[in-house]
């Protein structure tokens, strides 16, 4: 049997409606893939059948579609409200992507808010400790300072160059303390005035250093606000006796010996 | 009206959606072919589907090679119909065989099958002439085999298998032209 005949025996069209045993169907098939114009044939015979069959097309009942849905996945939701229609697939997917791209915008808003206001509370947990490392930054530096100046103290009272000089209260002040430490070598002279009454206003205390019987004025001073502080004084090379006074504000240039507080005499 | 290749490539990956898509676009044209060979929603729904589970479980079973993915799904809803159809007629009685000959003259059907639906059907069919309308109506539409048309009309083999082949012939001709 030639080609031609092959093909106007029918026999492809019986294939196609499915009327062949399966022994007949592996026949066809092979012809198929040896002849490239039966095989031609065979697809344009399926195209024919193709829109016959959708020409002739009726739409199943509704219920149809979600049953083998449920059959493949049994998780599978049904849809029974959306109506027939040509465009049934499309309308269906309509919906749930609108939901699905509400939802989706939603959950990125709410990333981004939270971001965002995760962000501004962190920039201000971030602003207040900047401040509070400010705070603790400058009062570490103040502490430093003040060990500083402390240590140097210590130094100074128990370092050995100094000659320490305590003086006693006086008639008017018994309860008054106070002591010079002096370097003999340098003639740096530092206060510890240990225990002075607040003097009145517009009243400041002043050193007196004694050299050779004379009084030598070495500053006036306000008592500091810290204990064991050191005031710097003048410098001086010989002293036998150091005193305070207590005079007009800025200091005079011979003292008052009736407000004379402390006195006491360099041990040698 | 070609089928996107993407569809079998998706569904051999197991997409459910692709399954879903297929039904919509070919699912009344399957469901028409099942429902005029049986005659009845119940069972037309029952084969359809039955062909979109084995559709979906034999994906690989489809080669490419040996024909259009519609025309294996086409065979498959079709052979799923005509089973049925077989088993039924088995539990009945041939007797119904001889009435349903003559419905597409006879109007006899148009209870069960929509107008609508009908047009579609008389316009194709009513391109051809009585004899070959008879044959292709109970061989397209009605799922018989040749050899029971031949053997009905009291006729040859080979005549049927050439009067459907014309038919068709015919059936592609027009629809090239539309």
């Amino acid at each position: 049997m030639n080609i031609k005949e092959y093909i106007s025996s029918g026999i492809l069209e019986q294939y196609l409606l499915g009327n062949l045993t399966s022994q007949e169907e592996k026949q066809v098939e092979q012809m198929m893939s040896k002849h490239p114009e039966i095989r031609q044939e065979m697809f344009s015979l399926s195209d024919t059948l193709e829109k016959m069959a959708m020409q002739s097309a009726i739409e199943p009942p509704q219920g149809l579609k979600d049953s083998i849905l449920k059959e493949i996945d049994p998780k599978h939701i049904e849809h029974r409200s959306v109506p027939k229609s040509g465009k049934k697939g499309q309308r269906d997917l309509i919906l749930p992507a609108l939901i699905a791209s509400l939802l989706g915008l939603c959950i990125v808003g709410f990333i981004a808010y939270s971001c965002f206001r995760g962000k501004t509370r962190m920039n201000e947990q971030i602003e207040s400790q900047n401040t509070q490392i400010q705070t603790l930054s400058s009062e570490n530096q103040d502490l430093n300072t003040r060990l500083e100046s402390a240590t140097q103290n210590l130094n100074i009272m128990t370092g050995g160059e100094y000659n320490q000089v305590i003086m006693r209260g006086l008639p008017i002040s018994p309860q008054s303390f106070a002591q010079v430490f002096w370097n003999e070598s340098t003639s740096d002279v530092y206060l510890s005035p240990s225990n002075l009454p607040t003097p009145e206003s517009g009243k400041q205390y002043q050193l007196w250093a004694i050299v050779d019987g004379a009084p030598v004025s070495m500053g006036v001073f306000d008592l500091p606000e810290t204990d064991f502080a050191l005031i710097k004084m003048n410098s001086i090379a010989n002293a036998a006796t150091f005193a305070i006074t207590l005079e007009p504000q800025g200091g005079v240039e011979s003292p008052t010996l009736e407000a004379m507080y402390v006195a006491g005499n360099v041990n040698s | 009206m070609m089928i996107d290749t993407h569809f079998v490539s998706r569904l051999k990956k197991k997409d459910k959606l692709a399954l879903s898509q297929l039904y919509d676009q070919y699912g009344a044209a399957l469901y028409g072919q099942a429902y005029r060979i049986l005659g009845s929603e119940q069972s037309a729904q029952e084969a359809i589907q039955d062909a979109f589970l084995k559709i979906w479980n034999n994906i690989d079973s489809y080669d490419e090679s040996k024909g259009k993915f519609f025309t294996w799904m086409y065979r498959i809803a079709r052979n799923e119909a005509i089973d049925k159809k077989r088993s039924k007629e088995n539990r009945i009685t041939e007797k119904t065989v001889q009435l349903d000959f003559n419905v597409y003259d006879t109007e006899a059907d148009q209870s069960t099958v929509s107008n609508v639906e009908d047009i579609g059907v008389k316009d194709l069919l009513g391109l051809l002439d009585h004899d070959s309308r008879n044959i292709m109506d109970l061989v397209y539409f009605k799922g018989y085999t040749h050899t029971d048309v031949a053997k009905l009309n009291d006729i040859p083999l080979g005549t049927v298998k050439t009067k459907v082949r014309r038919a068709i012939l015919k059936l592609r001709a027009s629809l090239i032209k539309e």
